[in-house]
């Protein structure tokens, strides 16, 4: 295995001020256990200082680097370039912000605007049952926490609903996993409410079961074992 | 169907020749394989819903035998025959997609790699299997027996799925498109089945009259014509609802949708009703 890899990029750029978009290509060299966030990083450092892109925590926790590295919507804090060049069979790649949003600049998009439909669903206990007489908190078994604990994992980096079949007129998986977890959470009394939403026009009917949300989630959810037991009816 | 995975003899060979294509393997990459079957299900579906109205046109001659006689003459030679065939694919991949589909979302079976092989091979065999009826040419079946198994078999699938679903709360119109597709698997791929089967019942002008004048196989055909047509309606509606955000184009196109696929729907139950 190379110790490093001689990379090209066609980097998706656009700028605000003009209105123009582009695509620039970096040629640069790369340690096989380098991140994308580094590659970008080593852009901004030796080539170009206004290749704008974004990342917070940077270890796949908070969703704000996901991408389309060769079409495919992931966390690049998480890719490792050999993991890349393992993965897509090429030391070229094309990268491009995700499509779920309009883009502010170059990679970054607008989170706020994405973010519009996962609070669409409301994604907070809307009326909490009452707690245990016997204390403050309220419990929850280990079987039934079991059951939705995976889709509690979801940390809304919307590679899901980039990577989508449905993109118009669709809550989007990240959204109708939001929905869900609080329709299977015991605390969660307004079911009624949260049904509504889940089998609006926007929920249920718009997933097509192609399973692309399970595929590209970086947290390894089987978002779309949660929306099929939604439409079986089996989780409130 | 991970990419990943490690695949072995006729399976690897097919999956090489669909990665040829520079598209599928791109998707199947960075979306997954059953991602690019959504896609193959939709171009299937398209292509069963332009057969459907060409099809209703050509039976709409049957008020005049004479004429729709000499039409069927041009559905004699090889390459219609052939193209006859060939139809088996879309249709019989469709049915089996969709009920790997129903099994997912309605009664958890999870395991889809082994559903998406039994897909391919349940289809290869009912499409090798029509080709050598076809060109064979020479059964005979009781229309009778034949279409009683064909309608027990539609009324059980559709029945078991609507227990199902019925106390789910999903759409009215989402639970139809299910159960109409359980209902149609036996009925259209017995129906396709049938016709090369039984050769004179698909050829014979006065066979097919004699056929469509039994009480029991116009309330079938009636039945079939209408649940067809709403499967695909609703299909094409979805279909247009998942790419048009605009509400005015996206109510304009189902209405032109509802408009010609409900006049086509008339039309064909009109044959099965009056000849």
């Amino acid at each position: 295995m190379p110790q490093e890899y001689d990379l090209t990029l066609w980097i998706s750029r656009y700028d605000p001020d003009t209105r123009r978009s582009w695509v620039q290509d970096y040629r640069l060299q790369a340690g096989r256990i380098l991140r994308f966030v580094d590659i970008f990083r080593k852009i901004n450092d030796e080539q170009d200082p206004t290749l704008a892109w974004s990342s917070s925590c940077e270890h796949g926790q908070c969703g704000t680097c996901g991408m389309k590295i060769n079409g495919k919507p992931l966390l690049t804090c998480e890719l490792l370039v050999e993991n890349a060049v393992r993965l897509f069979k090429t030391q070229a790649f094309t990268v491009e912000p995700l499509t779920i949003a309009p883009v502010i600049r170059d990679l970054v998009i607008n989170m706020e605007e994405a973010y519009a439909r996962v609070h669409s669903v409301k994604p907070y206990i809307i009326q909490p049952a009452p707690p245990h007489p016997e204390g403050d908190e309220y419990r929850i078994s280990p079987k039934v926490l079991e059951t939705y604990v995976d889709a509690t994992r979801c940390i809304n980096c919307f590679c899901c609903a980039t990577a989508c079949v449905t993109q118009k007129n669709y809550l989007g998986p990240n959204a109708m996993l939001a929905n869900i977890v609080r329709l299977m959470d015991p605390r969660e009394t307004a079911k009624q409410e949260r049904m509504d939403i889940l089998y609006s026009e926007q929920g249920t009917p718009r997933c097509r079961t192609a399973q692309a949300c399970t595929f590209v989630c970086p947290k390894e959810i089987d978002v779309a074992h949660f929306i099929a037991l939604a439409k079986e009816g089996r989780c409130a | 169907m991970d990419t990943s995975a490690p695949r072995t003899g006729v399976e690897a060979y097919l999956i090489g020749i669909l990665e040829r294509s520079e598209r599928v393997s791109n998707y199947a990459r960075s979306r997954g394989w059953r991602f690019v079957m959504t896609w193959a299900h939709r171009i299937a579906g398209g292509i069963l819903v332009l057969y459907v109205l060409f099809h209703t046109c050509t039976l709409s001659a049957l008020h005049e035998p004479a004429v729709f006689a000499s039409k069927m003459e041009l559905f004699h030679t090889f390459i219609f025959r052939f193209l006859g065939w060939v139809l088996a694919v879309p249709v019989i991949f469709h049915a089996l997609n969709g009920t790997r589909l129903i099994l997912y979302e309605s009664f958890r079976v999870r395991k889809d790699p082994t559903m998406i092989r039994w897909v391919f091979v349940l289809g290869a065999i009912y499409v090798l299997t029509l080709g050598f009826f076809m060109l064979t040419g020479n059964q005979e079946v009781s229309p009778c027996f034949f279409w009683l198994i064909i309608a027990i078999a539609s009324a059980i699938s559709s029945t078991i799925l609507y227990k199902r679903l019925r106390h789910t709360q999903n759409g009215i119109l989402w639970k139809l498109q299910r159960v109409s597709g359980a209902f149609l698997l036996p009925l259209v791929s017995g129906h396709m089945f049938f016709m090369h089967l039984n050769h004179r019942a698909g050829h014979d002008v006065d066979t097919i009259l004699a056929r469509l004048s039994a009480p029991g196989m116009k309330a079938l055909d009636f039945v079939f014509v209408s649940l067809v047509y709403f499967h695909a309606g609703y299909g094409l509606c979805t279909i247009i609802g998942d790419y048009v955000e605009d509400i005015r184009i996206r109510s304009g196109l189902r209405v032109l949708v509802i408009f010609v696929l409900g006049a086509f729907a008339y039309t064909g139950a009109k044959i099965i009703l009056t000849v």
